[in-house]
């Protein structure tokens, strides 16, 4: 009895082992009677385990531990989610100007509204720190400390390419304006806590809005960065400033 | 927080590794394969509402990855050279063996190459182990053409294979 010829899609099933046991036999006989066809084969066998190992290689890293912070954050009941939605979307969009594309907010925690409007200069009493005492690290660190009145340090961005350029401070806070060689810049606004842990990723227009706050600190991070390069950013400055 | 939302979320957070592995395979690179997860994450949380069936919620998030992948290499088509060079510095050291390196760096490269859909179903089958059924049924297409497509795929990847074999050994002459 003559045995059908294989088809390209067979072969590849056969590779798979997703073919039903009799036609698998018969397959293995023609590539058996067929060695250059076999060799193909194998070699299709071999490239897909050779791209499985390449991606078990590079899945070798941890994964960043904010990605289940932020889907377990988002997960936690919000009362006033729905009915305040459109209103703080509608006062974000008055503090910065155009149009917010953002979730719910929690009722009393101005942390973004704040740190946007000291970046759009809308804040009143804000004092800029004096170049000199900006290029001294313990200096301008005693000052952010006395500002928001913790124990801060500015953080070093400059592995991703941004500089310190300014500090704002404020009676209760403080902006730190980075800026990189394309003068993107980049703004961390950094407040004590008012008691609500919280971690979210927004996106506006081309800028990305970071906000975390633990027990002790808030900040907002505001950028035209990637999500992954502002979840760099993100861990950096939390780690930097060292609370 | 709610029953639904508790097992939504721990269920998410059970896929992570498995979806950052997908976007691996379909990016070829640590960076913008945790920019992909990151607005994965994003976009299936303002989606979650629309999550019937909990129990393909791994297919569930494949996809969303997958459809910002595509929306990513619309937006930075011009970067492409970017990222393709990356190959070589992302990639852990196996052991003490160049050539096996070099293989693995190859094969990323090569599989850079190919379209967004054969690249997905290349993954899907030979890196996932998802059967043609269950890829058919989480990219919407019938088995026929899964099987059709990756036959193609699979031919694509080793013609750059061979072609990057090829350059290599023309620089190594040169």
């Amino acid at each position: 009895m003559s045995i059908r010829p294989a088809s390209e899609e067979e072969l590849h099933a056969f590779v798979d082992g997703a073919l039903l046991a009799a036609r698998r036999n018969e397959v293995a006989a023609i590539l058996r009677a067929d060695p250059a066809l076999a060799a193909r084969v194998e070699g299709y066998a071999r490239d897909r385990d050779l791209l499985r190992e390449a991606v078990a290689q590079l899945s070798a890293n941890p994964l960043p531990s904010q990605w289940a912070a932020q889907i377990q954050a988002a997960a936690r009941p919000s009362p006033a989610r729905v009915g305040r939605r459109y209103a703080i979307a509608a006062s974000l969009a008055a503090a910065v100007g155009a149009a917010a594309a953002v979730k719910w907010w929690p009722p009393g925690d101005t942390i973004l509204a704040d740190a946007l409007a000291v970046r759009d200069g809308a804040a009143a009493g804000g004092r800029a720190l004096p170049a000199g005492v900006l290029a001294d690290a313990a200096a301008r660190d005693a000052q952010l400390a006395s500002a928001i009145g913790l124990p801060a340090h500015a953080p070093d961005l400059q592995r991703f390419g941004f500089r310190l350029a300014a500090m704002q401070l404020f009676a209760r806070g403080a902006q730190l304006r980075y800026a990189d060689r394309g003068r993107r810049d980049l703004t961390i606004y950094v407040r004590p806590s008012n008691g609500t842990v919280r971690f979210d990723m927004l996106r506006q227009g081309a800028q990305r809005i970071c906000i975390w706050q633990d027990n002790v600190v808030g900040a907002v991070i505001v950028a035209p960065l990637s999500a992954g390069e502002m979840m760099r950013v993100a861990s950096k400055a939390y780690g930097d400033l060292d609370l | 927080m709610s029953a639904r939302a508790g097992r939504l979320s721990a269920a998410m957070v059970a896929q992570l590794p498995a979806l950052r592995r997908y976007a691996l395979g379909l990016t070829g690179q640590r960076a913008s394969a945790d920019d992909l997860v990151q607005d994965c994450i994003e976009r299936a949380l303002r989606r979650l509402a629309s999550l019937d069936d909990e129990s393909r919620i791994g297919a569930w998030l494949r996809t969303i990855l997958f459809n910002a992948f595509v929306d990513d290499r619309r937006q930075l088509r011009h970067r492409v050279d970017i990222v393709e060079t990356e190959f070589l510095e992302t990639l852990p050291d196996p052991g003490h063996d160049p050539q096996r390196r070099y293989e693995l760096q190859q094969v990323l490269r090569a599989a850079s190459t190919l379209t967004a859909q054969h690249r997905q179903v290349l993954i899907l089958v030979g890196v996932e182990g998802l059967s043609y059924r269950e890829v058919a049924e989480e990219i919407g297409v019938p088995v026929g053409t899964v099987m059709s497509r990756l036959a193609r795929a699979r031919d694509q990847l080793r013609l750059a294979l061979d072609a990057g074999g090829r350059q290599a050994g023309a620089a190594a002459a040169g």
